[in-house]
């Protein structure tokens, strides 16, 4: 088995620590795909989170006779990894342009994109924090529907409910995270 | 998770899919008295209709460039090349199908597969790729066609199909009522198609109704064709392992009922060409019965697992079973659908159809049909009455074992072989078409541009399949290791050996090369025979191309030399590498990777020959450039490492080769994980040193460490398991576990005997262990019948001369002795010490031999004799003369012993050696009118007392110090040293202890202490050691001889005197 189904399985039979490590797995897998894939494909190619994340299960999981009960924990890690990867690129790339870094920084073959984006992923990310304290499943949702790029019907079998109540809580987030942004800038 | 959605975002919600002017009243009557709520929802309600489409757009910064070019999927109406898009008629994970319609050259409509925007990631690409090129190699009436294949302005792949408009082809069988027959007739043409899929080496691997569709030919007669190999089929240049999961995946979500077994089990590389017919199976099924063998909707119902768990370990019931158990409507309405009667329907199936359907569905593939083919053949002699093949299962149980053995090997391997022989058809096909095409057209060309052209072509087309076949072995290079059965391996490489040198003798370069590679999988799958056959015909090839200095000749002469080295034939091999080196040196230069892995392969020889100082030097440069070249800590330098340990090993410098084992272990580990076939082998080497340093214990848990690895990596089967099983057996022979190391040796040597056969070194040495177990467990005449193998085999590989040859012959000897067949070793000696022999001084270890077994049996004039004449050869070895003073003095050829003391101070006083100078002493001590110089011998056995008290073999020298002093007359110091020696446990020793005691106190005149230690000597002699005239005094006879003679000396001495209790003074 891999370690990714063996920490799916612990997972499922409660080990605390196995979702950390199953995070710091998908994202080490996550980030090595991001960065290649970047570096060899044609300028202004959009990548799919999301096809980078079934790429990530199909290497880590799905090589291994899957368990496929857990996909769910799978995805949320991926989602939340994708997150990270995001932000991670989003502040050294800012720092970058501030002149924040004075060391040599290693941007995995990326050209720096429009900062007003890389403003907003971080903002996002931010009013997240604050959105998942009260609102935790809505959180989750804005996890695989915005930083995993899934649609409302993936993100409805990973968090096992269905489309039309992903598509609400999608919405309130939504709204809720754009008045957020909206009160910390004014 | 929706259980308790939050108060908050419910409001919300609701709120938003009110009127806006019915929102205020809505709030007053969700939010009640909660004002915070109210103000919460109020203020989301104030921004949602500027939210727009806020965050509906994946992340920014993922895009490989600020300019973004606004991917967009195709819709109807948009035109991809000269294809104008109808509308989308399909969809599958990564793909979706359009009707499209060509405008030129002919108009037409077709369908058009072209990758979901933003899915075109490399792997998907790739997949969809192998698709088009598995589609485009397949020409069959039965399958899809393919006509064209492009990419879009943004580079996504599409390709264009043989629009099919047909039905299921189940469908269309219940529409049109065909008859078992008719069903039967289209099933056959299913088969067919699939059988050409195959033969190309594609694996459909979703074979269902709804990919087999069925239109209708203008002649009105019903077409099945084959859809979709969208998910699903191995083609030439692919890797399996993802897409079979993909598949698996799919299908497990998608069609359950159709999965195949191995499918279910979703381990990788496990599908083939049988899953299709499992497939094909489910399919007949269902024509026959309506329904498949599991409910798909049942199965659906159960979930993942138990899909899984029922379609690989759950037997269906036989169609014709199924069928009698519907309820009578049903069976009514199924029969009805074959327009026949209830009763015939059942009749018709039972039989013939059960069996063929059920050896198509059996969950061992290896009991399947073996091919497509063949289970439409089965169908067609149903149908003309001839007998089937299918047959009920019990009869094939006979092949059981067998299946049980090949298991897990099956899969992979047949692929493998459609593979290998699918590209070298593709590669000799595509060249035969160029030549002939340039034929055609070139009359004007020049040759010499002909020439050229091809040469490229050439070089193209032979890296091509060059790259398959490595990819090919090496995929076969982990089935060694995983422990597969190699069987099928060895079959598919014999037939690509075969059609390698058939097929593709119009590119002798490329032939060469594959015959190095194969000669390569050979050696490590240990055919040497046929990897020496594959190396020597590359190296002719290779010679008569190119001259001898060329790369690829050193790579057959490299390739060749390990496997001469792996046969024990050790010039050749040197021979072979020398030139590989030689041309090396000469195309590289003498600093260069390739060129240092040379000269370790042929330090390994002379390492194999004995010759350590060679090696070790050789070894040392290349080590030196290795590290030079590739820096400290590389898989290159840990194995230069690994042979300075052999080496240092071989030289008996223990510690350091421990020291150095431990290094390449710890940097192999760190470089390749905690399991390698390359740390099996450290470990190996390891566990080989410890036991050599005696620390049994650690030797044997790394053995064993070793040992599980091995398993692991190799199966039970390879020379690897069998040379650390025989490391085991060794050492637990030593720890005396004599049970458990009978059983480890006799599975080494089974091993060895499976691979080698019995002429191998492998094999013999595997007897040799064997056979001294055999012998420490006291069963002789396996053991005799061993070391005669041993020792025949040895006489004529190595001739009598040899080292080994004089090991084996000795146990055999040790063996018939303990049988007491006295007279067959005799025989035995006799025959090796021919006239010609003894004339040579390689007789004295054989001369030495005799006299040993001859002593043993108290015939000491002719063991004397043959001692002095091997001492004649061997004049320093002080063995010899260990053996000829007792043998000399038994003899009573004291002259000839006074001499012998003579030549021994001589040539050992002064020695340093515990051992030599404890052994020389006692030889001249034996007996009072020896006439050595007794100062020098007295001088000896205090180097031995000196220089051995530490070790275990103290008391011998303990007791050699008291003769010496006794025999210089110093009888107190005698009795000291005398009495350390009587305590300790060797009898032979205590004997003469109590011998020299005794004498050593009557001189003292202390009479009773005397006689008491004469009567325990004497009793000690009795008990302890063999009579005098026994027909086997055992190997220990020349400590016999001492303790009998200072028993007579002592008795003479004391029993001269009156045996009264009183002394005659006081």
């Amino acid at each position: 088995m891999s370690n990714a189904t063996v920490l799916l399985t612990a997972i499922e039979q409660g080990d605390p620590k196995a979702a950390e490590n199953l995070l710091n797995l998908v994202y080490e897998e996550l980030r090595r795909l991001a960065t290649s894939k970047m570096a060899r494909e044609a300028p202004g190619q959009t990548l799919q989170p999301t096809a980078l994340v079934h790429e990530a299960w199909l290497r880590l999981v799905g090589s291994q006779n899957p368990k496929f009960e857990n996909k769910a924990h799978f995805f949320s890690a991926a989602a939340e990894a994708m997150r990270r990867i995001l932000i991670d690129r989003a502040r050294r790339k800012l720092a970058l342009r501030h002149g924040g870094e004075c060391e040599h920084v290693h941007l995995d073959g990326f050209e720096p994109a429009a900062p007003e984006a890389d403003q907003q992923l971080l903002a996002v990310h931010e009013a997240l924090d604050k959105l998942s304290a009260d609102h935790p499943v809505e959180a989750e949702v804005v996890k695989l529907r915005y930083f995993a790029s899934m649609t409302n019907e993936e993100t409805a079998q990973v968090l096992n409910m269905s489309a039309s109540s992903v598509k609400n809580y999608w919405n309130f987030a939504r709204t809720w995270l754009f008045r957020e942004i909206e009160r910390s800038r004014s | 998770m929706n259980d308790s959605p939050n108060r908050e975002s419910v409001v919300f919600t609701e709120a938003i899919h009110l009127p806006v002017a019915e929102r205020a009243a809505y709030l007053t009557r969700a939010c009640g008295d909660d004002a915070g709520l109210r103000q919460r929802v109020e203020s989301l309600l104030q921004v949602h209709e500027r939210v727009g489409d806020f965050l509906e757009q994946p992340p920014q910064n993922f895009t490989t460039a600020a300019r973004s070019d606004g991917v967009s999927g195709e819709k109807p109406g948009d035109r991809i090349g000269r294809y104008k898009l109808l509308q989308q008629i399909g969809e599958g994970g990564c793909g979706v199908v359009y009707m499209a319609e060509q405008e030129e050259p002919v108009r037409r409509r077709v369908a058009l597969k072209i990758i979901k925007p933003g899915m075109d990631t490399k792997s998907v690409i790739a997949r969809f790729e192998a698709e088009r090129q598995a589609l485009a190699l397949m020409e069959h009436p039965n399958i899809a066609k393919v006509f064209d294949a492009g990419a879009t302005g943004s580079g996504r792949p599409y390709f264009v199909m043989e629009l099919v408009r047909g039905v299921k082809i189940t469908e269309y069988c219940d529409q049109n009522s065909l008859t078992t027959e008719e069903r039967l007739k289209l099933f056959i043409e299913v088969c067919r198609a699939v059988q050409h899929a195959h033969q190309k080496g594609i694996i459909h691997r979703d074979i269902k109704p709804s990919n087999i569709l069925v239109t209708t030919t203008v002649e009105g007669a019903a077409l099945p064709v084959v859809i979709d190999f969208g998910i699903a089929k191995a083609t030439t240049n692919q890797r399996l392992t993802d897409k079979t999961l993909f598949t698996a995946f799919e299908m497990l979500i998608g069609t359950p009922a159709y999965m195949s077994p191995e499918q279910a089990a979703l381990a990788s590389v496990e599908v083939d060409t049988r899953t299709d017919i499992y497939s094909l199976g489910v399919l007949l099924y269902e024509l026959l019965t309506g329904s498949t063998p599991f409910d798909a909707g049942e199965l659906l119902k159960a979930g993942l697992d138990e899909i899984r768990r029922v379609i690989r370990e759950q037997e269906p019931v036989c169609p014709s079973t199924r069928l009698s158990k519907l309820t009578g409507a049903d069976l009514t309405t199924i029969a009805q659908c074959r327009r026949a009667q209830p009763p015939a329907l059942i009749r018709a199936v039972r039989g013939d159809l059960d069996w063929i359907a059920m050896k198509a569905l059996e969950k061992d593939r290896t009991r399947r049909y073996e091919t497509a083919n063949g289970l439409a053949l089965d169908v067609q002699r149903f149908l003309t009455d001839e007998t089937v093949a299918a047959r009920p299962p019990s009869t094939l149980y006979r092949f059981q074992k067998t299946v049980l053995r090949h298991k897990l090997i099956f899969g992979g391997i047949s692929i493998i072989a459609l593979l290998l022989v699918t590209s070298l058809v593709v590669v000799s096909g595509s060249l035969a078409k160029e030549r002939q095409a340039r034929r055609e057209a070139d009359g004007a060309l020049k040759q010499a541009e002909a020439d050229k052209a091809k040469a490229q072509t050439e070089a193209v087309k032979s890296e091509q399949v060059t790259q398959f076949l490595e990819e090919m072995l090496q995929g076969a290079g982990p089935s060694i290791a995983l422990g597969r059965d190699t069987t099928m391996l060895r079959e598919i490489l014999d037939k690509a050996a075969i059609r390698v040198g058939k097929e593709l003798t119009n590119q002798p370069a490329t032939m060469a090369e594959l015959q190095n590679k194969i000669g390569n999988v050979y050696e490590q799958l240990a055919c040497y025979d046929q990897a020496e056959a594959m190396h020597r015909t590359a190296l002719a090839g290779g010679r008569k191309l190119f001259g001898n200095e060329n790369q690829e000749v050193a790579a057959s002469l490299s390739g060749l030399g390990l496997v001469l080295l792996k046969q024990g034939k050790l010039a050749e091999a040197e021979k072979s590498y020398r030139e590989a080196l030689a041309i090396r040196q000469k195309l590289l230069g003498n600093e260069h990777p390739a060129v240092a892995t040379t000269m370790k392969d042929l330090s390994g020889v002379f390492w194999k020959e004995g010759r350590l100082t060679e090696a070790a030097a050789l070894n040392q440069a290349a080590l030196e450039m290795r590290r030079r070249l590739l820096g400290s800590e590389n898989l290159d330098v840990a194995d230069s490492l690994n042979a300075v340990g052999l080496i240092l090993d071989q030289q008996g410098k223990l510690s350091e080769a421990e020291t150095t084992e431990r290094q390449v272990l710890a940097m192999r580990r760190k470089l390749l994980g905690t399991e390698h076939p390359l740390i099996a082998s450290s470990l190996h080497n390891l566990a080989m040193t410890l036991a050599e340093e005696e620390k049994l214990d650690e030797a044997e848990s790394t053995y064993r460490e070793t040992l599980a690895m091995r398993y692991k990596l190799y199966g039970e089967e390879h020379p690897d398991v069998a040379s650390t099983l025989s490391g085991l057996g060794q050492v637990l022979l030593r720890e005396g576990k004599l049970d458990e190391a009978a059983t480890v040796s006799s599975n080494a040597l089974s091993i060895q005997h499976q691979v080698f056969g019995n002429e191998h070194p492998g094999y013999i040495h595997a007897l040799y262990d064997l056979g001294l177990i055999l012998e420490s467990r006291g069963e002789y005449p396996k053991a005799e019948t061993a070391d005669r193998e041993v020792l025949a085999w040895q006489r004529k590989n190595l001739g009598d001369e040899d080292s080994q040859v004089r090991a084996a012959l000795d146990h055999l000897v040790a063996v018939l002795v303990a049988e007491k067949k006295f007279k067959a070793a005799e025989q035995l000696l006799n025959d090796f010490l021919t006239p010609a022999l003894v004339a040579k001084p390689q007789s004295a270890y054989f001369l030495a031999a005799r006299a040993k077994f001859l002593a043993r049996q108290s015939r000491w004039p002719e063991a004397a004799a043959d001692t002095a004449a091997a001492l004649q050869y061997c004049p320093t070895d002080h063995q010899l003369y260990h053996m000829l003073a007792p043998l000399l003095v038994e003899a009573k050829s004291l002259d000839a012993y006074r001499q012998l003391c003579q030549k021994i101070l001589g040539q050992f006083r002064g020695t340093t050696d515990p051992f030599i100078a404890d052994q020389m002493a006692k030889d001249c001590l034996l007996l009072p009118s020896s006439d050595a110089d007794l100062r020098l011998v007295g001088e000896l056995a205090e180097t031995a007392v000196a220089a051995g008290s530490d070790h275990p073999a103290m008391p011998y020298f303990q007791c050699c110090k008291a003769l010496a002093e006794y025999r210089l007359g110093h009888f107190n110091a005698a009795i000291e040293w005398a009495q350390k020696s009587v305590t300790e446990p060797y009898p032979d020793a205590q004997g003469m202890a109590c011998f020299i005691l005794a004498m050593a106190q009557f001189r003292l005149t202390h009479n009773d202490e005397a006689k008491s230690a004469l009567d325990m000597g004497a009793k000690l002699v009795q008990s302890k050691l063999p009579q005098r005239g026994s027909d086997d005094l055992g190997v220990d006879w020349q400590g016999w001889v001492f303790a009998q003679v200072l028993m007579a000396e002592a008795t003479g001495l004391i029993g001269s005197t009156p045996s009264t209790e009183q002394p005659s003074t006081k």
